[in-house]
């Protein structure tokens, strides 16, 4: 009522002068719908930008830029940004850094001007003396930790600085230095002692220039191999291009014992995304890192999912909708069935590790079970009662499941089931009642109208359902891992009761791992892979919904 | 009766198939197996509950050095270190809390415009062609969310905070802002993106099933649209809003992978969204991707701390239900 009043001219003012109040109002409270629209659209097309840039991002990331190379070091002549190399060490930054969460490690090169001891309090209230170097750098002055894990390369053999005091710190000392950033540190994992303005330490970029031969070192002496002349290295202080001469005397620290095949392949740099991210295992190395154990691992594991949660989803959905009458059982399945969509998936990895993986601990050699009925279990990775049902030699049996394929099929399953159900309920209540009674009408049993009519017409709608629940599962990475899922999985699945591995979890470890090959470019290239698959499935979802969808 | 075969053709071996005996039995047995599929889900909650909740057990009475009290007030959480572990939830639920806060904060007001627009003003065609979108948005991997916060979010974070530490003159002051790697700031924005289709499309249906009387009676008033979106729609929709929001944010507290990959692995008690934190969910993956070992202290804590995140997200849901049945406005 008193909405009324508001917009009706009062008796007081004259009829014309409440008309115009009343369009100034109306204009003025039709601009607070205009401003709402202006801040929606810019949200929008802030959003838009967003999608796009990160779409971009992707795109260039994964397809675009070349993978970077190993790191080197290298000792020679510098003028300006070339580097006439005698000595070159090339090496795997992952092996030192792995397992570490920080940001990508640089090559840094300076001269030392001093050195500096800081006392730290551990948690467990020991002091800790933490040694280090100070650099003059490009980036002004730099702390590096020396600890005894530093590797210290001295040009004047013999005569290595082992300790602190026997740098010298006058600035005659040109170092070079790769490892881990911390706060307001570095950690130095390799040290290069040489002469100022000698040495330098980066990325490998690119090769270019004609091919001459250098000299391998390896355990077994040396060897030759042809590399091109040009490198161009990523460095802290830029761009600088090394030339290789006739001989030039090469260490690889990443890969003593590889063959020259291989070591031509680490010189190699290539996009993320060609073919060898589809066609090869996982590896320490970017640039022969695949995830193909990733994409069969979910395309079986996704198989599995579809093979048990279409009976169990679609048989719930039917029950519920054709048969189950207004009960506290009937309430109680569907609140419960509601609940379950609003779980978190973690906690379903959890439910699939006790459960499948696990069987609640049922089969370990110290359960109850296990002594009263003397099981033969075996201890170990695998481990469990394993026999073969029937004594038929394919039809082998584990359990529990283990960290199998099954496990992780099992695991989804439960997941996607509230979905598949929710979904299927609703393409059956879409199925006209007259259908039904039509076929009751025939004298068709409950199950015959059920199977050959609602079924066949709802079938549509619940394939689309279905496959929208499952490419919801390909992208689902947390259940698994909790499941125990692995990341290095270096051969293809021969059963369901083996080890494996799927695409989300491979572009996980990825992003976490340090470097910018592995954290930005190959899990670009990843995720590029992981989209395709499952929009393309979307996509049929979409396709069946609109070709085979009946509208009533 | 029961032994007249009802195909007139009848004969042959599986005659007695037809017979309207076993046409009974098969029915009951259909009626059964389909029955027995529908109670799986009721097992499938019971399964979640004995699992979580009997290691979570296992974990405060095989391990005397953990108490429910210290658990459940306790301000560290250590429990990877050798020595003298600490296993205090409240950093973790602190860190799980901001990031539910923060996210909110991005996803409901954007996620109740969105839906206030698709179902007040937008013509038909344009929400056909949104709802696909918002549901492939809601099903982009939320790894891939990760990523996108990690390598592109926090990057344009640095460059921000950069900016205004120059702005101000803070930069190697004492007020200089630092912005962590890993943060939860930028997990939170990615997590708000996230369940914004979730908050839109819950939000949407409840505003369409307002009925059209009460529009039109808001508009013969003289209300223009925005008022009755607002005074008129909005109230009478309130209690699906509101559900959406509670479900909403039910979802960011159990949301693992886009925090995991962003918002770092530093359990602390901190309110500042620039620092690294870790949540319960984090800290799940932490453990579990490490390859711990069944049985040991580490693989019983995870129980307990999914435990606590199954009892909140939970309890969330179930206020979410009871709202949108309580306080539904029936309307004819």
């Amino acid at each position: 009522m008193s909405t009324v009043e508001t917009t009706t001219p009062t008796t007081q003012a004259p009829a014309a002068e409440a008309v115009g109040t009343y369009k100034e109002n109306r204009s003025a409270r039709e601009n607070a719908g205009r401003i709402f629209f202006v801040i929606l659209i810019l949200a929008t097309v802030f959003g838009l930008v967003m999608l796009a840039l990160l779409i971009t991002d992707v795109v260039v990331k994964g397809i675009f830029n070349d993978l970077p190379g190993d790191y080197m070091l290298v000792t020679g002549d510098i003028s300006g940004d070339t580097i006439t190399a005698n000595e070159v060490a090339v090496i795997d930054p992952l092996e030192r850094i792995a397992g570490s969460r920080t940001q990508t490690d640089r090559g840094i090169a300076g001269e030392i001007v001093g050195t500096e001891t800081r006392t730290e309090e551990t948690r467990g209230g020991d002091t800790l003396n933490l040694e280090f170097l100070v650099l003059d750098t490009e980036h002004g002055e730099v702390l590096i930790q020396i600890d005894e894990d530093t590797v210290i390369l001295d040009e004047d053999e013999g005569e290595t600085p082992a300790t602190l005091e026997s740098f010298p710190v006058d600035g005659s000392a040109h170092v070079m230095v790769i490892g881990i950033e911390r706060q307001d540190f570095i950690i130095g994992q390799e040290i290069l002692v040489g002469p100022p303005e000698g040495s330098i330490a980066g990325e490998i970029r690119s090769f270019e220039g004609p091919t001459i031969s250098v000299q391998i070192a390896s355990d077994d002496g040396t060897e030759e191999l042809s590399v091109q002349q040009n490198i161009t290295l990523e460095t802290s202080m830029g761009r600088r291009t090394v030339v290789l001469e006739e001989g030039t005397l090469m260490f690889f620290a990443a890969d003593p014992d590889g063959d020259q095949t291989q070591l031509e392949e680490l010189f190699g740099t290539r996009p993320p995304l060609t073919g060898t991210v589809i066609t090869d295992f996982p590896s320490r190395r970017p640039r022969e890192a695949g995830m193909l154990s990733g994409i069969v691992g979910s395309v079986i594991v996704i198989g599995l999912t579809a093979l048990f949660s279409f009976p169990l989803g679609v048989g719930a959905a039917i029950y519920l909708e054709e048969y189950a009458n207004r009960g506290w059982l009937t309430n109680l399945i569907n609140i419960n069935i509601n609940n379950l969509a609003g779980v978190p998936s973690i906690v379903y990895g959890m439910l699939g590790l006790t459960v499948f993986v696990r069987f609640f601990g049922a089969f370990r050699p110290s359960s109850p079970l296990v002594q009263a009925f003397n099981i033969p279990v075996e201890e170990g990775a695998v481990g469990g009662w394993i026999f073969n049902l029937f004594g038929i030699p394919w039809l082998e049996i584990h359990l529990p499941f283990g960290r199998s394929l099954l496990a992780g099929g099992a695991t989804m399953t439960l997941l996607i089931l509230p979905i598949v159900i929710i979904a299927s309920r609703e393409a059956i209540r879409a199925v006209p009642p007259s259908i039904r009674e039509a076929a009751f009408g025939l004298g068709a049993t409950k199950w015959q109208v059920i199977s050959r009519t609602i079924f066949p017409i709802a079938f549509p709608g619940i394939m689309t359902g279905m496959i929208l629940a499952l490419s919801r599962a390909i992208g689902e990475t947390a259940p698994l891992i909790i499941m125990g899922a692995f990341t290095f999985i270096a051969f293809l699945p021969s059963s369901i009761w083996d080890q494996f591995t799927v695409m989300p979890i491979q572009i996980y470890n990825w992003v976490q791992l340090p470097g910018d090959a592995f954290r930005v470019q190959l899990a670009a290239a990843g995720i590029i892979i992981l989209l395709a698959i499952m929009l393309s499935m979307n996509a049929i979802a979409i396709f069946l919904r609109n070709r085979f969808e009946i509208k009533w | 009766m029961a032994d007249v075969p009802i195909d007139s053709g009848g004969g042959g071996p599986l005659a007695f198939l037809r017979t309207q005996a076993a046409r009974n039995v098969y029915e009951r047995v259909m009626h059964a197996l389909l029955f027995i599929a529908s109670a799986f889900s009721i097992l499938v909650t019971l399964g979640i509950i004995a699992s979580l909740f009997g290691e979570a057990i296992t974990f405060f009475t095989a391990n005397p050095e953990v108490t429910l009290r210290e658990y459940l007030t306790g301000t560290e959480w250590a429990p990877l270190l050798q020595s003298n572990p600490q296993f205090g939830i409240l950093p973790l639920i602190n860190g799980t809390i901001m990031i539910a806060v923060l996210s909110s904060l991005v996803a409901l007001p954007v996620g109740l415009a969105t839906a206030i627009f698709l179902s007040e003003y937008a013509p038909g065609r344009l929400r056909r062609a949104v709802k696909p979108l918002l549901e492939i948005l809601s099903g982009i991997p939320t790894v891939v969310y990760g990523y996108f916060a990690l390598v592109f979010i926090t990057p344009q974070l640095e460059r921000i905070i950069a900016a205004i530490n120059t702005a101000f003159g803070l930069t190697d002051g004492p007020g200089e802002i630092e912005i962590n790697l890993f943060n939860a700031l930028s997990a939170s924005i990615v997590v708000g993106v996230l369940i914004i289709p979730l908050v839109a499309s819950i939000s949407e249906d409840a505003m369409r099933s307002v009925p059209r009387s009460l529009r039109e009676g808001s508009f013969a008033l003289g209300a223009t649209q925005f008022e009755t979106a607002t005074r008129v729609v909005v109230p009478a929709a309130l209690s699906g809003i509101l559900a959406s929001f509670v479900i909403a944010i039910s979802r960011a507290i159990g949301e693992t992978m886009a925090v995991t990959v962003a918002a770092g692995a530093t359990p602390k008690m901190t309110l500042n969204p620039l620092e690294s934190v870790q949540t319960m969910t984090a800290f799940i993956v932490q453990v579990s991707f490490g390859d711990a070992a069944a049985g040991s202290i580490n693989s019983q804590s995870i129980y307990a701390v999914g435990a606590t995140l199954f009892l909140m997200t939970f309890t969330m849901n179930l206020i979410g239900d009871f709202i949108l049945r309580r306080f539904r406005e029936e309307y004819e």
